[in-house]
């Protein structure tokens, strides 16, 4: 890998080379930033540490620009929305949360320009090479689990996005800062975890990240074959528990959670079909996140 | 416009035919139903197992609705009676809504 | 040489870009739909390898979109063959929904959603009526639009489909009734050719229609503003189609029937000068009307600035006169002179009272 990492910087000269534009590896992608808002450019320096920067020796899959959405904006009620280069669908937010508008203008790049795997939205962790495939849209904890697991020396792949290959079924990581809101930022303060970044008062509540470790970036280039799909069901108040999903009902569902399964045509039928009948998939219940850790290690699937 | 095939014409009359080329359609048997793919339209359905024993049904030789009706009472053990032709009817013209089977007069 | 341009009319110089000029070129390119045509290009002049990792991603992705993309036109054209069973007369696919259909060269790398369809006119209601009855819905135009778009204009607007949500352009002829060129729909309808489409039987324009037609779409309908891709699909289709021996005299018998021979004419000399492409000089002097040599001049000079993208908000100004000029220049093709004055009339006051 070459250029310098994040973490050895100094934040001046970040937020200086921020405003020409900085061309930021997120493997596998290389990703061009440009803003002059000076919370995004502490922000990166934090939730993007473990990763490298090069200047413009390298292609970028994608830029995005980051500033006010016009000029009286840039002093006068200051806001902020990304651009990219063909117009996204975002609606502005205010200044401070120039974060979340980045993450949400990266998330909106992979998922509406990857067509070479089939994409879903999941959190992805695996042990052993062999990985578990945690699905949902925002919010319905997925990215809970997926920190908890992380914490307990899982390998990190990815929290919101799983690229499959439609042939052989890998998954490629995509490792990004692990996005947690309102309780789940609480309860991962119990195991010792500190969110940064930590935004009030955006459209989801509460919003913090996880910044994914030097070993989630320095082993992003290793796929991983699915051994489990497991769908988060954290219920107030629930007794844990653990049972396989019917077939049918999860090609539905996982049909569903894709965001490229109708593009991707007959080939993405054939996938989908074969990850569903080759992988075991279970729904589960649990009232916290340490039996929800507990459920998954129950599988004996990973020793 | 008035469609073809409309809610006063006697449904035993219309003769059914699968649409596109027998290969067409890929199958997939799960425990709880089966899911369909249509090259012809790119589109992925789910079914029940009754409604995919249906369209098996279809897909396999051109048919009438009463004959269908027939076969599947036979087949599950069922009463022929006017609900299970109505039903068979009422999924027939779903199927023709998905450009699964074409639907036409006349037997 | 723009960059953009050297790798369109050769790409084997695609190795030779410097890793950052192609960040920028995949920009505009994205930007103006081409992206999987440059993917294309690139897979069939074998040099992908050489290029940098982003651009073999992302040429990856959106080739094999493109690819996706055709197979899915074929089968939003059964599903409209489908509604239109029993609707009597001839439905002939037109443009991308052509290009996938026949499989050309101008499909490959290329990606669109619409599907556009001509039909004789006095089928109209009974297309609309149809299409309506297996869910497709008029897109919402005001009172103002509905009437122009259906007194005026070669199409029915546009109607998108409930669950699909593809949308669906119905044409009774090529060009605007108002305009200053009527091609003739019924000869187009005579000369289309079937094609097999699962089992079902559409219609696609013969290749010199195909040519004709899009020629006509770009010069003489709607501004040419960043629209290189159109261009590129005349001049793949120029290259596949000119294999066929007698291709270019019947090339200009049909810019005859269709009395397009000066659209004709602007798509054959500026695929020619801005892309490259072989054009026999003779070919271009036969073509009637020939434009004058002023309008040649002014089109020369401003026609090759506006039709190759720029960089997203980075319009030089040049390119952004030339595009004003040329939509001036479409709308006066489009419209008498009267009405164009009331049209863009209406059109400035609602858009004044929406600010």
């Amino acid at each position: 890998m070459s250029g310098r990492l994040i973490d050895e910087v100094e934040i001046g000269e970040l937020k200086r080379l921020l405003r020409a534009g900085i061309t930021i590896s997120a493997p596998p992608f290389q990703v061009r930033v440009q803003s002059d808002n000076s919370v995004l450019g502490e922000s990166l320096k934090r939730l993007y540490g473990a990763c490298r920067i090069d200047g413009d020796a390298q292609a970028a899959d994608f830029v995005i620009r980051v500033g006010a959405t016009s000029a009286i904006r840039r002093f006068v009620r200051r806001d902020v929305i990304a651009l990219i280069d063909t117009p996204p669908p975002f609606t502005r937010l205010p200044y401070e949360m120039a974060p979340l508008m980045f993450e949400q203008a990266l998330n909106w790049c992979v998922a509406t320009r990857t067509f070479t795997h089939l994409v879903m939205h999941a959190a992805v962790v695996a042990r052993d090479g062999k990985a578990l495939i945690i699905p949902g849209e925002s919010g319905q904890g997925k990215s809970t689990l997926c920190a908890a697991l992380v914490s307990r020396g899982w390998r990190h792949l990815s929290d919101e996005f799983a690229m499959i290959d439609p042939e052989t079924l890998e998954i490629t990581a995509h490792p990004r800062p692990i996005s947690l809101k309102n309780e789940s930022l609480e309860a991962v303060t119990a195991w010792g975890a500190a969110p940064e970044s930590v935004m009030e008062g955006t459209p989801k509540g509460t919003v913090g990240y996880l910044p994914p470790s030097m070993g989630a970036i320095e082993s992003a280039g290793q796929r991983a074959m699915p051994a489990a799909i497991l769908f988060p069901g954290y219920t107030v108040d629930s007794d844990p528990s653990i049972t396989k999903m019917e077939k049918g009902r999860a090609f539905i569902i996982l049909t569903a959670c894709s965001v490229n399964y109708r593009e991707l045509g007959e080939e993405g039928s054939k996938a989908m079909t074969r990850l569903v009948s080759r992988t075991p998939i279970y729904r589960t219940t649990y009232p916290d996140t340490a039996s929800s850790v507990g459920l998954v290690e129950s599988l004996g699937l990973w020793d | 416009m008035t469609p073809v095939v409309g809610p006063g014409d006697d449904s035993a009359t219309i003769s059914v035919v699968a649409l596109a080329s027998k290969n067409a359609l890929t199958w997939n048997d799960w425990d709880d139903g089966c899911s369909v793919f249509n090259r012809a339209t790119g589109e992925t359905h789910f079914f029940d197992l009754w409604t995919s024993y249906l369209l098996r049904l279809i897909d396999s030789e051109p048919t009438t609705v009463e004959s269908l009706a027939r076969r599947m009472a036979q087949e599950l053990d069922q009463q022929l009676d006017a609900a299970l032709r109505a039903r068979v009817f009422k999924t027939v013209q779903n199927f023709d809504s998905m450009a699964l089977v074409e639907l036409c007069p006349g037997g | 040489m723009d960059p953009l341009l050297r790798i369109l009319r050769d790409p084997s110089h695609m190795p030779s870009l410097a890793a950052s000029e192609w960040t920028l070129v995949m920009q505009r390119a994205r930007r103006r739909a081409l992206l999987g045509k440059l993917g294309a290009l690139a897979r069939d002049a074998g040099c992908v390898e050489a290029l940098p990792a982003a651009v073999q991603r992302q040429f990856s992705s959106m080739v094999r979109l493109a690819d996706h993309n055709g197979k899915n036109l074929k089968a939003e054209a059964f599903q409209v063959l489908h509604a239109l069973a029993d609707v009597d007369g001839p439905v002939v696919f037109l443009k991308g929904a052509a290009y996938a259909l026949l499989e050309l060269h101008a499909d490959r790398g290329r990606v669109s959603s619409d599907i556009d369809i001509l039909v004789p006119k006095d089928g109209l209601e009974a297309v609309e009526d149809a299409l309506q009855h297996r869910d497709w819905q008029p897109m919402k135009l005001n009172a103002y639009d509905q009437e122009y778009y259906r007194r005026w204009m070669h199409e029915l607007p546009p109607m998108r489909h409930r669950y699909r949500a593809t949308v669906i352009d119905v044409h009774h002829t090529i060009l605007p009734l108002t305009g200053r060129i009527t091609p003739d729909p019924k000869a187009l309808i005579d000369a289309a050719t079937p094609v097999d489409i699962h089992g079902r039987t559409g219609l696609v324009p013969c290749p010199e229609d195909l040519v004709v037609h899009a020629a006509a779409h770009l010069f003489q309908d709607g501004d040419l503003s960043e629209r290189l891709r159109d261009l590129l699909d005349i001049s793949q289709m120029i290259g596949e189609f000119a294999a066929e021996p007698g291709f270019w005299d019947r090339l200009l018998e049909r810019a005859q029937v269709h009395d397009c021979g000066r659209p004709t004419f602007y798509a054959l000399h500026f695929a020619r000068t801005v892309l490259g492409t072989d054009v026999p000089a003779g070919v271009l002097d036969s073509l009637r009307p020939h434009p004058a040599a002023l309008s040649r001049a002014l089109m020369s000079m401003l026609v090759p600035a506006a039709l190759v993208p720029s960089p997203p908000d980075n319009a030089t100004g040049f390119a952004r006169l030339a595009r004003w000029l040329l939509f001036l220049r479409s709308h006066w093709l489009r419209m008498p002179p009267v009405m164009l004055a009331r049209h863009l009339t209406i059109k400035a006051w609602r858009s004044l009272s929406q600010r």
